[in-house]
This record gives structure tokens, C-alpha cells and sequence, in this order.
């Protein structure tokens, strides 16, 4: 089959978008009050079992954390020189942990945030800030402890996690194969925020159709999309103008 | 374009592991096999140290075919 030119197909994907927008615009439209109760529903939903949620779900992640971290620890205990499949095992579980721990701690964050919003109308559950705090302490020492596991298995990595510079310090610490995957994946990192941020704007620009969600939403976004561009865009020109220091 | 190499051969002669070559160069474990399978393109001082480990030119090591 012929390739579409990427100007056509560009005008043909936002003639589709906007059909798309416009058709769902006016589903909200007709939905109004169906949309706002469901919205409703969720927020109380949200409100009365946000301890009950908070606990079983950083529950949940806590458990799922000490699984992990303690089989990678046994499988390190067992691992010899020249096993390289163990070797590749302990590697991809100790990829999916650290990332997991700091997912566990965003949730952690975000449900706190719901239960200081109920505290504007309830009163202030001190419940709710234990579980925050045990929950940030607890993914805190799981990644401190996750690190001491990887540096078991690469004992060149050097950082400490609790070091502001940690970053700085572990990224020096890679080789330049190391380093490509990760400049790799910040770049796909970037590319796919850009669609994130367009459809959480498309998003709360339907949603306003039928609530008013303030104007607080499209600040935040904007901030962020603004602040990653620019970070992104004077990082860039300041490397194609001046030293890559790439020499290991 | 096609980057293919004979580290394999050369880490058998020198009965070296992926490893110890990884650690005599300043790399991981993983560097060497992704360089060995071809997924990754060593740079030019990475192919220098792994050429220089074994006593021969980053020609010998790496052969670069242009499709």
C-alpha cells in the first residue's frame, strides 16, 4: 500500500480529532448530569473510604515490595561467577522494584493529598498522616536497601540515595552503554509526556463542558508542560554548544 | 550498515570471560554482551580498550559492512 504524505495524514488524523472532540463535546453535553453524579459518586466514593483505600493499596505495595526485594536478595545469595542467566534474572527484578518503590510512593502522596482535601470538611484524620508517613519511610528504606542490592551486583555503581546528588553520582558511575539507555529512555520519557500533557488538557476541557473544574487544572498543566520543554530545550543547546564530556 | 565483531573468538582465546573483559575495560557485564550480539556500537575508546586488552586493532575486532 501507497505511504500517506505526512502533511496529508497530519490534516486527515486533526480533521478526525476534532470530529472526534466535537462528538464527544456534545455527548458531554447531553450526559451533563449523568457525567456530574458519576463524578460525584467517585469523589465521595473517594472521600469516605479514602483510609481503607490508602491502606490497602500501599498495603498491597508493600508486600509486593519485601516479595521482590527478598527474592532478588536470595537468588544473589545463590549466585555464582559465571551464571549469567541468574545474573539477567536478579537484573530485570531489581528493574521493575526500584521503579515500583517510587510508584508505591507517588500513590502514597496522592492519597494523602485526598485525605488533607477532607480535612477541609471533616476534620483532619491523623490516621491518614501515620499511614503517609509509615508509607514514605518504608519506600524510602526499600529504596536505600534496593540500591545496596544493585551495587551487589555492579559494584562499580557508586551514589548514595540519600545524597542530593545521587543522580549526579550514580550517572557518572555507568558505562556509555549504560548511559545511552538511559538518555534513550529519558528522550521517550519526553516524547510521551508531550501526548500525556495534550490529553490530560483534552481531558479537563471535555470534563469542563459539564463540571466546573476551576482554573487550578490548566495551571498545573501548563506549568509542567512549560517547565519540561524549556528544561529539555536549554539542555539540548547547551550541549550542542559546548562540551558533551563523553570521553569515559 | 552492518558493525559485526570477533569479540567472542578473541575472549575464548584469551580464556576471558564477559566479566572480567567488562572489568579489565571499565565496562559491565552487559555492555560486553549487547557489543558482542551487535544491539550496541561501542565508541571509539571503548573499541580501542577492548582492542588494546587483546593485543590487536579495532580493525581485526570490528568489521563495518556497508550495505
Amino acid at each position: 500500500m501507497k505511504k500517506l504524505n505526512p502533511t496529508i495524514k497530519f490534516f486527515i488524523v486533526l480533521v478526525i480529532s476534532a470530529f472526534i472532540g466535537g462528538l464527544l463535546g456534545g455527548s458531554i453535553t447531553r450526559g451533563e448530569d449523568v457525567i456530574l453524579q458519576n463524578m460525584i459518586n467517585f469523589q465521595n466514593y473517594m472521600v469516605i473510604n479514602n483510609l481503607l483505600i490508602q491502606a490497602i493499596l500501599l498495603g498491597l505495595c508493600a508486600l509486593v515490595i519485601l516479595i521482590l526485594y527478598f527474592s532478588a536478595k536470595l537468588k544473589l545469595k545463590r549466585l555464582k561467577e559465571n551464571d549469567d542467566i541468574l545474573f539477567d534474572q536478579i537484573d530485570r527484578q531489581l528493574g521493575f522494584l526500584l521503579p515500583f518503590i517510587t510508584v508505591a510512593m507517588i500513590f502514597g502522596f496522592c492519597l494523602f493529598g485526598v485525605t488533607v482535601t477532607n480535612s477541609l470538611e471533616g476534620g483532619f484524620n491523623i490516621l491518614g498522616l501515620i499511614i503517609f508517613l509509615a508509607n514514605t519511610a518504608f519506600t524510602l528504606t526499600m529504596t536505600v536497601l534496593t540500591i545496596k542490592l544493585s551495587k551487589v551486583l555492579y559494584p562499580e555503581k557508586r551514589g548514595n540515595p540519600l545524597d542530593f546528588n545521587f543522580d549526579k553520582e550514580w550517572l557518572k558511575s555507568c558505562d556509555e552503554a549504560e548511559k545511552f539507555v538511559v538518555y534513550k529512555a529519558s528522550y521517550r520519557c519526553y516524547q510521551m509526556m508531550n501526548f500525556v500533557y495534550c490529553g490530560v488538557v483534552t481531558f479537563c476541557l471535555l470534563i469542563s463542558i459539564a463540571i466546573n473544574i476551576g482554573i487550578f487544572p490548566y495551571l498545573l498543566i501548563g506549568f509542567l508542560w512549560i517547565t519540561q520543554t524549556l528544561i529539555y530545550s536549554i539542555t539540548a543547546n547547551r550541549f550542542q554548544h559546548g562540551p558533551l564530556d563523553n570521553v569515559q | 550498515m552492518g558493525l559485526e565483531n570477533r569479540l567472542k573468538e578473541y575472549r575464548a582465546r584469551d580464556n576471558l570471560n564477559q566479566s572480567d573483559l567488562g572489568k579489565l575495560v571499565g565496562a559491565s557485564r552487559q555492555t560486553i554482551s549487547l557489543i558482542e550480539r551487535g544491539d550496541y556500537s561501542p565508541s571509539v575508546i571503548l573499541a580501542l580498550k577492548i582492542a588494546r586488552v587483546f593485543g590487536t586493532t579495532v580493525e581485526e575486532l570490528f568489521l563495518f559492512e556497508e550495505e
